[in-house]
């Protein structure tokens, strides 16, 4: 045997072993207590479920709440949770005022999210997520594999029913929740179809608004989402209501920042009136230019802790021991306030104290009943509650930058009822 | 010896490895701002903003780069001026690295602008100091019927509201200020940060809307 070949490997593996395990620690824990309370919530966001307990769909819903969360590198952006907790959010009260299964069924979640829930951030996350109305369900430690075929061992957390954020997965899963309203249109004759996404955006070279899906190649325009491809899709789907005389209306909300350049592409309104027919609104977050700021939800927890055993070894100090006793936590998680914005609109306009609102003007003759939010009502609600949120932002103030939505309706205005209150 | 040697190389490389990744600026105050080198929040004009105020304050740490002035009231103006310059790029870095994490737009590399304009002018003004304390100005705007006012960029930034009118011709004390423009009409009033170190300074003003 070549000693000298022994002693290299002996080096060599043992270097291996210091230098890629410079740590250990075992421990075993026991939490004996966990209080939580919370901080900067916004009250007409939480407790949302109650101030709905007697309100219903005015007429069939059907919706996609897109929240792209995941990015490969190539896209440029970092993963972030925010987008997915803003689609949960913007579903929330439409989830909650569905009757039966079918009614929540027809509400769909798209996001392929991940979360580590041994960082602070998937930690934080899966907390606020699991607090969102119809989310509890959503969220699975998996035993199989994932959206996307992959799935890594330890604390992740995945959507139940992940559905691929891609480019093509996101077209796919878009025709096919227009599938299902047109069935739905054609069974009950009238369908409100809701479309919401959050997610990056860019403007491309072509000066044109795109939105940056989870295979996004930064700097490729063929690997993102023209915003003129929904639209095209919605009309589609809402040009046929000219031949069979079935109602189907749209909101579509594009919750996306469009930086970095300023004024370079005109609003939507262009392409808006030019592809959709009445019936559809369309609303954008932000301005060109400007930013979808993100609302910090903080979570204060306390936790009684026991540490049962330990051991801990560590080149060339032992890692430092495990907490024990009373320990503070503070978990921030963000989420665009654009549906923070939609869901007080929605609990204030249903509080209970509140006294009916007067039938709005819509220019069209027909009064609508009392305590019925149309559309329009609850678009100009939101877009009221939005500047309420910036300029809570500290970052706002700072860069000056506020944040406007932007409703484009097709004129003529439409009364389109979206919720109502029942008797009890 | 041989063995211990190797044994510390792959340590040596592992740390080396992760100080690349990340570039550390510290602000004013003390915080840490950490810019990515690699990764998606890894933007290439941020790096390079950290490491010229990494390298400035390299240069100057322990060394009065103004020593050769002889004047030593205007010495300590240009060192506190110096200091306003390389603090302001700091905080234009933090905040770029605020707001992407506050927004979905990621790196905003308008937010980076004013910190580079501020590292170009901490370098002017090292290279070719102003020789008195005092400098001949000619503010101008292009936006007609308006009237100027300034303050202090230090007093601004912490809130003050006691402007000083401003004169074309005023001489000024070589600094930071703030610009403020009030228009006609109620009008909302512009503001721009001016740095007055030329001699004479002569500048016409691009306002935005103020804060």
């Amino acid at each position: 045997m070549n000693v000298r070949r022994l002693r290299w490997a002996g080096t060599a593996t043992l270097v291996a072993v210091v230098s890629g395990c410079t740590s250990i620690k075992l421990h075993e824990e026991e939490i004996l207590s966990t209080e939580e309370s919370t901080v900067m919530r916004p009250h007409c966001v939480i407790p949302l479920a109650r101030n709905l307990r007697t309100v219903r769909h005015a007429q069939p819903l059907v919706g996609l709440f897109i929240g792209i969360s995941n990015y490969g590198i190539a896209a440029g952006y970092s993963p972030t949770p925010a987008h997915t907790i803003s689609a949960a959010l913007f579903r929330e009260p439409f989830y909650l005022t569905a009757a039966g299964d079918t009614q929540k069924n027809d509400l769909r979640l798209s996001s392929s999210l991940e979360l580590d829930v041994n960082a602070e951030l998937g930690r934080a996350a899966e907390r606020t997520l699991r607090d969102i109305g119809g989310m509890a369900r959503e969220l699975m430690v998996p035993a199989g594999s994932a959206a996307g075929g992959k799935v890594r061992s330890g604390p992740w957390e995945y959507m139940r029913n992940a559905r691929r954020t891609t480019r093509q997965g996101l077209i796919e899963e878009l025709d096919r929740t227009l599938e299902r309203a047109e069935a739905v249109a054609q069974s009950e004759g009238n369908v409100v179809f809701i479309l919401y996404i959050s997610a990056h955006g860019k403007l491309g070279a072509d000066g044109q608004a795109y939105i940056v899906p989870s295979d996004a190649i930064e700097g490729d325009l063929g690997t993102w989402i023209d915003q003129r491809l929904v639209l095209d899709r919605m009309a589609s789907f809402l040009y046929r209501s000219r031949l069979d005389g079935r109602q189907r209306k749209a909101v579509v909300v594009f919750d996306i920042c469009r930086v970095p350049q300023e004024n370079a592409a005109p609003r939507l309104s262009a392409s808006v009136a030019r592809l959709l027919p009445i019936n559809a609104f369309v609303v954008e977050s932000t301005s060109p230019g400007s930013y979808a700021w993100h609302w910090t939800m903080n979570a204060d927890t306390q936790k009684k802790v026991e540490v049962l055993s330990e051991s801990r070894f560590g080149l060339p100090f032992p890692p430092p021991r495990a907490k024990s006793g009373v320990i503070d936590e503070r978990f921030a998680s963000n989420m665009s306030i654009a549906p923070l914005a939609s869901n007080c609109a929605i609990s204030e306009y249903f509080e209970p104290q509140s006294k009916a609102p007067a039938a709005s003007a819509t220019g069209r003759g027909d009064a609508e009943p009392a305590y019925t939010m149309l559309v329009s009502d609850w678009l100009r609600e939101t877009q009221d509650w939005i500047p309420a949120f910036a300029r809570l932002i500290p970052e706002v103030k700072e860069t000056g930058r506020a944040q406007d939505m932007h409703v484009f309706i097709v004129p003529p205005m439409q009364s389109i009822p979206l919720l109502k209150r029942v008797p009890q | 010896m041989r063995a211990f040697g190797l044994l510390l190389l792959p340590l040596l490389i592992i740390t080396v490895t992760l100080r690349a990744e990340q570039i550390l600026v510290r602000k004013s105050d003390g915080t840490r701002i950490y810019v990515q080198v690699t990764g998606p929040l890894a933007e290439g004009r941020a790096a390079t903003l950290a490491r010229d105020i990494n390298q400035y304050d390299a240069a100057s740490k322990g060394d009065d780069v103004f020593a050769a002035v002889d004047d030593a009231a205007l010495r300590q103006q240009l060192n506190a001026l110096a200091k306003s310059l390389r603090d302001d790029a700091a905080d234009q870095l933090d905040l770029a690295y605020r707001v992407a994490s506050r927004t979905s737009a990621g790196m905003d590399d308008r937010l980076l602008a004013p910190g580079f304009d501020s590292m170009r002018q901490l370098s002017e003004l090292v290279s070719r100091p102003p020789t008195r304390q005092y400098v001949r100005t000619q503010i101008t705007t292009s936006i007609a019927g308006t009237v100027l006012w300034f303050m202090g960029h230090a007093d601004f930034k912490n809130g003050s509201d006691a402007w000083l009118g401003y004169t074309l011709g005023l001489p000024m004390k070589i600094g930071a200020y703030q610009f403020r423009l009030t228009g006609p009409n109620g009008a909302r009033p512009r503001c721009q940060r001016v740095v007055v170190m030329s001699d004479p300074m002569i500048a016409t003003l691009t306002p935005i809307n103020c804060p």
